[in-house]
This record gives structure tokens, sequence and C-alpha cells, in this order.
């Protein structure tokens, strides 16, 4: 079982949304973690055919991505999916077993099962339109268990649910990911750390760093610092070191930062997590554009 | 196929499951009731005073035209609608509201409308000028009326040669029957055909569209079927919908109307209505031909539709350019001495509704082959309806 994506590029007119992209994916929980335009939305879509490459390919077992056998092992949950409003969550499951080419008995048998598993069964018969963000999105994680795919590729799937049914899901996709390929993209980095086994770093339609999560955080590992310090302190470190958190304390301020070495004799080395490199990565171009506007 | 057939049936429920949609049908429908039943309400008033309730006035006329049904139309019934008539005495105001008119003209005013069309009479105080031996040559008179209005076209020759021997194939005598049932029926059926245009419209726009506005294109091009059955699906869905909405709205005119003014004169020539029509068809079948017509205008305004809404990402906008393509040519008027734009215009969906299509004089000469206006019309309609099938198929599909 393998995904091979092959230096796939989609242009705008100004812009690379995504540039060469080639990666291998093989059974496993895939977790794509990037801010807001890096590409991340725009390579799942064309991932599953839903958005037509400018260059490059996609295969799964060497069927190309345009073809219906590839939609037929492919599960997909969008950022933004829609729903028609007047369809109880019941017929929509139906009608999307019908578009993945399901039979009626299966069809049946399948949305019963997958309303029990994200817990709508009490709601089946009523409309999409009374759910809440939370409960649409369990309806779309369903979704995109109907035809027991292959490759299942989730849009920020945890978005609109509350820390339970993060947790829940957190644990199911995770279970899923043993005998698939699960790509998941989410801005919630802890659900990526945990259930992960392979992290991909996007940043301006690039993959920047790959790896399991020991791997990818090591080029930070022993740089990450976090000091109580004064006002003039914590003024000078902000404006040269990238800052991953900062709090206000009584007449302190707390910091946890990112520096070669220890940056004042307050600072206590502790153990690098996914966030830190995150926020190290991504907060670089926030500093930037915040020293840009004259916000420091 | 079952799983075009349960594709097919989640599209109709797509469509029904919209309030909008049920709404919609339920106005249409009341809209056809009322506009087909609208002459009869009111009344008739003479000086200020209700002479007769228009419902019981139709009623009147039927068991008069009853009572000469079965005669044959000719000079003895020409000479007697005129002898009627010309008890009338002068009147400045409207000759009907007169006691004569009701009492002895009345029962022929339909023969009289044909005496009028055929010896070309301005009013009632022209019809003693017509020689006797002219009513006695009656169907003469009206063939060459007919090859007169025909002559005098810009046709060419090979279509003007097929008109009149298309008007000559005419049998005559025409036996006289209460005929208002269909005439009513032929009349309303223009407002429906614009009902049913407009109810396709609103509930098609957004078969393809519909999933950009609802959000729903990433899960459908995704899904196995999703660029193949399902379009196939929606394609057939809009087709058979536009039918089964076109019969529906016809059959709704046919039983508000029949059973209300009569189910009468199926049978009879279609010239005792129309008498310069050159197609010997019976009123029947020009109800019949005129359905099928305005069933070919809607599939094609349909086609159209799908076309856009495959192309188009907001079905708002699909509706717009559509309400537009069938209001417009409503205010187009082309003249008959520019023929080709004359034949042209009428392939516009909304010109399709248009009875004239089947009672014009007129014969289209293409490359040879000689067809009449409706021929054109159905054939042009499905050809066209078909052939905008597949570009909404390759719309969608490639839709990025």
């Amino acid at each position: 079982m393998e995904l091979v994506i092959d230096r796939l590029s989609k242009h705008y007119k100004n812009k690379m949304a995504v540039d060469r992209v080639s990666l291998t994916l093989k059974e496993g929980v895939y977790g794509l973690l990037g801010a807001n335009g890096s590409g991340k939305t725009t390579l799942m879509r064309m991932i599953c055919g839903v958005l037509k490459p400018t260059s490059g390919e996609v295969k799964f077992n060497g069927i190309d991505v345009s073809e219906e056998k590839f939609r037929d092992l492919l599960g997909y949950l969008p950022q933004d999916f829609g729903y028609y409003p007047e369809f109880t969550a019941y017929d929509f499951l139906l009608y999307l077993s019908s578009l993945k080419g399901l039979t009626r008995q299966r069809a049946k048998d399948r949305t019963s099962e997958l309303l029990k598993l994200v817990g709508l069964s009490d709601v089946a018969k009523k409309k999409i339109k009374s759910f809440s963000g939370g409960m649409k999105q369990r309806l779309g994680i369903a979704q995109a268990l109907l035809n027991n795919p292959k490759i299942l590729v989730l849009d920020e799937p945890t978005a609109g649910l509350d820390p339970n049914e993060r947790v829940r899901f957190r644990n199911l996709i995770s279970r899923l990911g043993k005998d698939r390929i699960v790509l998941l993209s989410t801005h919630i980095v802890s659900d990526v750390e945990y259930i992960a086994s392979t992290i991909l770093l996007m940043k301006n339609g690039q993959i920047i760093h790959k790896g399991p999560l020991e791997e990818i955080i090591r080029p930070i590992e022993g740089k990450v610092f976090e000091c109580l310090v004064d006002c003039n302190t914590a003024e000078y470190l902000i404006a040269n070191y990238p800052i991953i958190n900062v709090r206000e304390e009584k007449d302190k301020t707390f910091l946890r930062l990112v520096a070669e070495k220890a940056p004042c004799k307050e600072a206590k080395a502790v153990t690098a997590v996914l966030e830190d490199l995150y926020l190290y990565y991504f907060n670089k171009e926030a500093n930037k554009s915040e020293q840009l506007y004259g916000i420091n | 196929m079952s799983s075009y057939m349960e594709l097919i049936k989640f599209e109709y429920k797509k469509i029904f499951k919209k309030r909008s949609t049920v709404i919609i049908l339920i106005i249409g429908i009341i809209l056809t009731v009322i506009s087909s039943v609208g002459t009869l309400l009111g009344n008739y008033y003479i000086e200020g005073e209700v002479f007769e309730g228009n419902y019981e006035g139709m009623k009147k006329d039927r068991a008069y035209k009853r009572r000469l049904s079965g005669r044959e139309i000719n000079a003895d019934l020409l000479s007697e609608a005129i002898e009627a008539y010309s008890r009338i005495p002068f009147t400045e105001g409207i000759y009907h509201n007169t006691e004569e008119y009701q009492k002895y003209a009345r029962p022929y005013n339909e023969i009289y409308g044909i005496i009028r069309k055929v010896y070309d009479i301005d009013n009632i105080r022209q019809l003693g000028s017509i020689p006797r031996e002219k009513l006695y040559d009656f169907y003469a008179v009206r063939q060459r009326v007919v090859e007169k209005i025909i002559e005098n076209t810009a046709m060419n020759d090979r279509e003007k040669e097929n008109s009149i021997i298309l008007s000559r194939k005419v049998k005559t005598p025409f036996i006289y029957s209460y005929i208002d049932g269909y005439q009513r029926f032929i009349t309303q059926m223009n407002t429906t055909a614009i009902i049913i245009c407009f109810i396709c419209i609103i509930c098609i726009s957004p078969l393809f569209a519909g999933e950009y506005a609802e959000g729903m294109d990433g899960l459908v091009f995704s899904a196995k079927y999703g660029k193949s059955k399902m379009i196939y699906a929606k394609i057939i869905t809009g087709i058979t919908f536009t039918i089964l909405i076109s019969l529906l709205f016809t059959f709704v005119t046919y039983l508000t109307v029949m059973p209300i003014f009569g189910w009468d004169g199926s049978g009879t020539p279609i010239q005792q209505y129309l008498p310069f029509t050159i197609d010997p068809f019976t009123f029947g079948q020009v109800a019949m031909l005129y359905s099928i017509m305005i069933l070919g205008g809607n599939i094609l305004s349909s086609a159209i539709t799908m076309a856009l809404s495959a192309k188009l990402k907001s079905p708002f906008l699909v509706l717009v350019i559509m309400t537009a393509i069938t209001i417009v040519p409503g205010f187009i008027n082309v003249s008959e001495n520019v023929l080709w734009l004359y034949h042209l215009i009428k392939l516009i969906p909304v010109k399709m509704f248009n009875l004239g299509n089947i009672i014009d004089v007129y014969s289209i000469d293409i490359f040879g082959l000689i067809l009449r206006p409706y021929e054109l019309i159905i054939i042009f309609a499905f050809i066209a309806g078909i052939a905008l099938l597949p570009l909404a198929y390759r719309c969608f599909k490639n839709h990025k």
C-alpha cells in the first residue's frame, strides 16, 4: 500500500499554493501541520482529485487520482464541508453511500454502524440543519468512513469538537491508521503529537520537515528555555529570540523561548514538544510581520 | 442500473425536500387553475347592471352552440347567421347589449366570426353586402383567401408551393361543433407553458451549482461516482423532472378546463376557430401537438438551465440568466419580411410556446428539406436539448 505524490504543484495567478511536493505515504497516520495559507488544504484537495494540479501526479498503488478506482479507495473530510440542510443524518449517509457505490443493504448497515460510532444514532432521523457544529463534524467523519477507505484524508477533523469528543476521535483515527493511510491536517498540535506516526510540516507550499515526532523536534531539542524575568529583560528577550509563550505574572514575566544557549541566568532548559517547533517556525513569520507593523 | 436509480432517487429528494419547491408547485397549480377558469369569474354588465354571470353566460353559449352542433357549415347556416344578425337594430353602443342580439344573433356568434374572417368584413352592417352566391362558394372563397395570404408572404416558391398543397388537403365541408373547451385549453396552455418553464428553471438551477452553494463539491467530487454516474443521474433527473412537471401542469389545465367548458370538439377541424390554418388538423390533434411543442420548449429551457448550472457556481446567477432568457424574448418582435430571423427567433424556448407556430401559413426550406414551423421547433428543441447535455456533463466534471 503506497500513496505516491510526485512533484505536485498548484499555481494560481500570482501565487504558488503548492510547490513541487513529493511524498510517499504508507500505512499510518500522517499529521500535516502548517499555518493558514501554507497550502495544506490545496494539497489535500489535489490528493483527493477535487482540485486539478498544475503539474505533478498522485497515485495509489499505480492507480491515478483521476480514476474512479482511486476514488473508490478514498475517504475525504473537507475543511468546510457542506450538507443538505433538509436531509436527515440517516439520508445524508445513505446518499453518500450510493455516491460511493455501496449496495443498498450495505449502505444501510454501514450507515447505522457509523452513526453509532460517532454517537449520532439518537438523532439519525433529525434534519442536519438542527445539528450543532460538533454534530455536523461527527457526521462528516462518519461519511468519510462509509466505504472503509484505504486512504483517509481529514482536513481539520477535530475542529468544532469538544475536548471529550476530540479525544475519542483522536483514538479512533489512531486505530484507523493501522491498516490504511490517514492524512490529517489540524491546527491543534496536540492531536498530531498524540496520534501521528509521521509529521509533515508545511510552509509556503512546501514540506519543510517530515518525520516522526522525535526526529522532527530534534532541531530544537535542548534549545527550549523557560524563565521568569523582570520587565526590562523580558522586553530584551522578546526582541531578540523566537518566543513560544509569554505570561504576565505579578511583577515578572514568564517566557518560553527558543535559543541556542541559555539567554539569561534565570533560563532553564526544558523538554521540547511539537508545539514549540510549530510556534518556532510559524511565529518567525508572525514576529516578522509584527516588527514590520511596529507592534513590538 | 440500481445505483443509477438510487442516485436519481436522491436527486429528486434534494429537489422535493426543499420547502421552496413545494411552495412554488402549489403556487403554480393555483395560478394554472385560476387562469384556466379566470374568464368565468365576474359578471357581464349592461348599462351598469349585471346582465349575467360569466359562468352563466358560458353555459348559455354552450347550450346555443350545442344546438347547432352536427350541422354542416354551408350557405344555409351562414344565411341563418346573417339573417339573425340583420335583426340587430342600429346602435351607437355595443351591439351585444341589444335585446335582439341576445335573442336572435347570440347563438350564431361563432358563425359570424367565421363569416367576418372569410369574407373580410369589418362590422355587422356589411353582412348584407355579401352576395348569396358567395355564401354557396364559402369553401372556395376561404381557400382563395388562404392562398392569397400565402402568396403575400416573403416565402420562396418552394415554400409557398408546400403551404398551398398542404392547405388544399384540409377536408371540407366543416361540421359545426361546440369547441369552447378545446379553444380555452389551447389558449390557456400558453400561460401554463410559462408557468412550467419558471418552475423548472427555479427547481433545476441548483441541480449542479447547488453542490457548490451548499459546500458539497468536495464530498461529491471525491466520491466514487461523483464525476460519472452522479452527473448522469442529475441530467436524467433534470429531464424527467421537466417531463413530469410538463405533464402534470398540462393535465391540471386540461382537467380544470374541460369538465367546466365541455369535452366536445376533439374531432372538429381547427379551421372552425382559425379558418386560415393550412394544416388539416382537428382540435384534438392541435391540443396534442401544442402540448408536445411546449414540452420540447421546456426540455430545451431545462437543458440550458442545466448547462449553466454546471458551468456557474451560483444557482442564483443561473436563475437570473434564465429569467432574462425567458422574459426578454417576449419583448422582441421580428418582421415577417425578414423570414430567416423570424423563424430563428422562434427557436428560443419561450417563443416555442406560441400557438402561431402551428397555425402560421409558413413552410421553411432548409437546404431542400421543407418543414412546417412546429416541425422545425420540435426537432430543434429535442436535438439542441440533447446536444446541451454532454456540455453540462463536461462542465461539471471539469469544474475546478
